[in-house]
């Protein structure tokens, strides 16, 4: 099918609007409601073209493509209404550009310019409209609105949460939060970039620089398992701000806000500037060559197999390959990453955390199963895809100890003790075993004598659905990022896969960090060495060599409370005769723990690869140079290397390593096979008291974002309990006060108590946003209630 | 051959230079007695610049960075922040004297008729910094002249 634009033939398909032919060959129409990414509203009257055959203008966003249908783009008459809707646009926006942080790339200034008229005639008073205060995140400045309602409709169609609308009519109408309430979507920020005019901008930014003093450096985030791509705008050495990068496969065009305001934290004063050493019992800076100097006699002196060193799985994979490199040149095997891990009793049969699928494919899966996953606010994207697969009638089930809003409905959610999971998900392991017993493809597949033992006749309904969901074909489990607090956290991934092989069903784990997948590639494991060959020489998991109270610790990009058991970790280190830090952020708390601690420089800092979920290798380059004393992790690791006698030439470069590690790990396929011994279970403990669960904030995830001062004052429950009223009637809480004292082991917290029926029984749900409750301890542990 | 003998012997050539010099004896002076006499200054001449403020005392400049973009010579160097009002406000303005070229962009780009560049043309560094004129230092100028300053601004805006 053929239409004309401008005398030109263009081919177009069934239900394509004529703006949409003319974006894809290049013809510039005008326009402020319309994006492509959103539904058509019509309303900002830019578009008005010409068509042949009708005496009035035509919106070019609405008006279908049709056969045979000529249209003018640059006619007079297309010309002249656009030009009067310019004009009528501008009676009421201010002209106030130089002050507008928009200005220099903003729609309505660049279509003003090419279609405007040169002066202005009207004079008469502009409309003022007063700004409400929606958050940290979002300045507003309403005055600016054109009322395109691309903000309402992103709000509707994207993030899935309604929080803008426009209320009123005509002159009166304005743009606004329905009650007056801040914003709190987690991916909110995108509504900066989607505003035509500077009625939105990004408030950590605000008045503090100009568009065209910015420089572009495209880079990957770094606070989720999805990488989204993003791109850093960065003046005079330090960034400016971040806004998404199109990447269809991943992100579209969104990120989180998380990913957008985490630069907040680079000149936190927390932040380590020159390297410390310890020197007669006080922390004193010293120079770079020192502090070498004393990691090379401390650490040549300990006995070998008595150090540990931990790095963080949110390190880029040249850190991960070096810092594991480094290591075991000195026959130092205790390495791990899985810091916030609890148990490790099925190492042999844990397998490499990725999703089965490309993230672009979870918006065509018919049916969705989310193990304890908050996932609307800890992968905001990986909901927005969720989200997408809802609306085109998925079915989205969830098993939970608490009843996470998500920005989709949900079909089933059942609402269970996290100390029962594993019962339930053999519960279905039994249901399918049951069904697909005729299926002959699985006939070779034997569920293991173990899990056979624990079966136990079925009698939940609910459970039964959500088996029948996972049958539909296309199905995906997915394992939320809180499940690397809980006890049996490996069991349940051997759970999950036995029930992606049963239903075909894909599976996923949705860690929080960055590049746990390239933790495991690079060997950062004590059984496993670069390229996941396994290791002669095992060395202890995290947990043991914290119990071992071994001589030296190492933690490479690692807070305190990143740890699952901090307390026992503070003693180990406490005792332990060196401790090196190589961090890029510390507090004095944690100071007192060192030995020496080197500055390392933040992820913005430093060039790197990160792996992602869909195990899709991503590359980024340094957007500044590192501030402070800092350097780049893998120059700090190739000197201690070289300080350590390893035979590596002093020239080493950046591109040496990435190409080392190329052919080492990426172009060796065949690591990626998964363990297929034969598994044997512990007796499955049903233990009896009150839970915590409630992951952590998604604000509060790394030691980056901790520090994002805005994204830190959004609103989210700070110091809240949530615990139904069932499970406080049984523990004898007085219901009339609203202030309870939660204890867990040996510490004690005073918080505000909301009674809330969506927290399931036995349950004490809170979200770790704060220093206090990650030194109370961590999710799924043991707690008791009391009344104040 | 002999004309030219008479010429040189007669001293024509001499003479008919002096000739100049006597008539100019007679004439107006083009010069002036600096620095007791000053040449006329047109109300557009573009000499050190200022920082204007409005008549209640406020700083003109809004920190929109336009002279910093339209400055031909890279001399102005501006870092702005948000006051508490809400307003964005200078917090460092320095115009380097060494690279300014006396163009004038700075001034046309102005959208508050903030920075002008002044009459005056007298000045001199005595040590090695003193050429980069700070915020204070602009604001100072324009305190001290906004008298002829703003004649001159009124002047401009008639032949805009």
């Amino acid at each position: 099918m053929k239409i004309k634009i401008n005398n030109k033939e263009f081919h177009f398909a069934k239900g394509e609007t004529v703006i949409q032919v003319a974006d894809r060959n290049g013809i510039h129409i005008p326009r402020f409601c319309y994006h492509d990414k959103l539904s058509i509203a019509a309303n900002c009257r830019m578009c008005l073209i010409e068509q042949v055959g009708i005496n009035k203008p035509q919106p070019a966003c609405s008006t279908p493509a049709m056969e045979n249908q000529e249209y003018f783009t640059k006619s007079d008459l297309a010309k002249n209404s656009q030009k009067n809707t310019m004009e009528f646009l501008l009676i009421n926006h201010p002209l106030d550009c130089p002050v507008c942080d928009q200005g220099g790339m903003c729609e309505l200034q660049d279509q003003a310019l090419m279609h405007g008229r040169v002066k202005s005639r009207y004079e008469q008073e502009k409309r003022v409209v007063i700004d409400r205060n929606i958050g940290p995140l979002i300045k507003t400045n309403m005055t600016r609105c054109i009322h395109c309602t691309r903000c309402v409709r992103y709000g509707e169609e994207i993030a899935g949460i309604k929080e803008f609308g426009a209320i009123g009519r005509g002159e009166g109408m304005e743009i606004r939060t329905y009650l007056s309430s801040a914003i709190n979507s987690p991916m909110s920020g995108n509504m900066i970039d989607i505003c035509p005019v500077g009625a939105l901008n990004a408030s950590p930014s605000h008045m503090k620089g100009r568009t065209w003093e910015l420089e572009e450096v495209k880079s990957i985030s770094s606070h989720d398992c999805v990488g989204s791509n993003m791109n850093i705008h960065i003046s005079d050495n330090s960034v400016f701000r971040v806004v998404p990068h199109e990447n269809e496969k991943i992100n579209e065009i969104w990120i989180s806000d998380r990913d957008r305001f985490s630069y907040e934290a680079i000149d936190h004063p927390d932040r380590v500037k020159k390297p410390i050493a310890k020197v007669n019992g006080r922390h004193i800076e010293v120079e770079w060559e020192e502090a070498f100097e004393i990691i090379k006699t401390k650490i040549k002196d300990t006995r070998f197999g008595k150090s540990a060193g931990f790095i963080s799985a949110s390190s880029t994979v040249e850190e991960q390959y070096l810092f594991q490199k480094w290591l075991r040149e000195i026959n130092i095997n205790n390495i791990d990453h899985r810091v916030s891990q609890c148990k490790f009793n099925y190492e042999e049969y844990d397998f490499f955390p990725k999703l089965d699928i490309p993230i672009k494919e979870i918006e065509n899966t018919k049916s969705i199963l989310l193990l304890d996953s908050d996932i609307t606010n800890q992968q905001p994207i990986l909901s927005h895809k969720i989200r997408k697969a809802f609306l085109n009638n998925a079915k989205i089930n969830s098993i939970s100890s608490y009843k996470y809003k998500y920005n989709f409905d949900t079909n089933n959610s059942l609402l269970i003790n996290p100390n029962i999971l594993v019962e339930t998900l053999i519960d279905i392991i039994e249901y399918l075993s049951v069904v697909t017993i005729s299926d002959k493809t699985l006939k070779s597949f034997d569920i293991p004598e173990d899990i056979r033992k624990n079966f136990k006749g079925l009698t939940n309904k609910n459970i039964i659905e959500i088996s029948n969901d996972l049958l539909i074909q296309d199905s995906l489990v997915i394992l939320g990022s809180n499940l690397k607090n809980h006890p049996e956290f490996q069991l349940l991934k051997i759970l999950v896969n036995i029930i992606s092989v049963l239903t075909k069903s894909n599976k996923g784990y949705l860690s929080e960090n960055c590049n746990e997948a390239g933790a495991w590639l690079t060997g950062c494991l004590p059984n496993k060495l670069e390229g996941m060959i396994d290791s002669k020489n095992t060395g202890l998991n995290v947990s043991e060599s914290i119990k071992e109270n071994l001589d030296t610790y190492i933690l490479y990009n690692l807070e305190l409370i990143d740890f699952y058991n901090n307390s026992e970790l503070k003693s180990s280190l406490e005792n332990a005769e060196f401790v090196l830090g190589i961090q890029s952020y510390i507090t004095e708390e944690e100071m007192n723990y060192y030995d020496v601690i080197l500055p390392l420089a933040t992820v913005f800092e430093s060039p790197g690869t990160f792996i992602n979920i869909e195990n899709e290798w991503q590359s980024f380059v340094q957007c500044c140079s590192p501030h402070y004393m800092s350097k780049e992790g893998w120059k700090i690791l190739t000197k201690l290397r070289l300080v350590h006698g390893s035979e590596i030439g002093e020239t080493l470069d950046y591109i040496d390593i990435l190409n080392e590690i190329d052919s080492i790990i990426r172009n060796n396929k065949k690591i990626l096979d998964e363990s297929k011994k034969k598994l044997s279970i512990d007796k499955i403990k049903k233990e009896d008291f009150l839970i915590r669960c409630g992951g952590d904030s998604s604000y509060f995830t790394d030691s980056v974002v901790r520090r994002a001062t805005s994204l830190n004052k959004v609103n989210i429950n700070k110091n809240l309990v949530r615990v139904n009223k069932k499970t406080l009637e049984q523990n004898n809480i007085d219901l009339s006060k609203n202030k309870i004292i939660i204890k867990q082991g040996k510490n004690k917290l005073l918080v505000d108590l909301v009674i809330d029926e969506n927290v399931s029984n036995d349950c004490v749900y809170i979200i770790n946003s704060n220093k206090e409750h990650y030194d109370l301890g961590k999710q799924y542990q043991p707690i008791i209630i009391e009344n104040v | 051959m002999i004309k030219k003998y008479f010429k040189s012997f007669f001293l024509y050539e001499l003479l008919l230079g002096m000739k100049v010099t006597f008539l100019n004896m007679f004439k107006k002076k083009t010069t002036l007695n600096y620095p007791y006499e000053k040449a006329p200054q047109s109300s557009r001449f573009r000499g050190l610049h200022a920082l204007r403020r409005y008549p209640g005392g406020e700083e003109r400049c809004i920190g929109c960075k336009l002279c910093e973009a339209v400055c031909p010579a890279l001399a102005i160097t501006i870092d702005t922040e948000e006051r508490n009002d809400g307003t964005r406000r200078t917090t460092k303005y320095d115009i380097d004297l060494f690279k300014c070229i006396f163009c004038g962009f700075c001034e046309e780009a102005c959208p508050v008729d903030a920075i002008v560049e002044t009459r005056i043309f007298e000045y001199h560094f005595e040590e090695r910094g003193q050429n980069i004129l700070k915020k204070s230092d602009l604001l100072k100028i324009g305190d001290k002249f906004e008298e002829e300053i703003s004649v001159d601004q009124s002047i401009k805006s008639q032949r805009k």
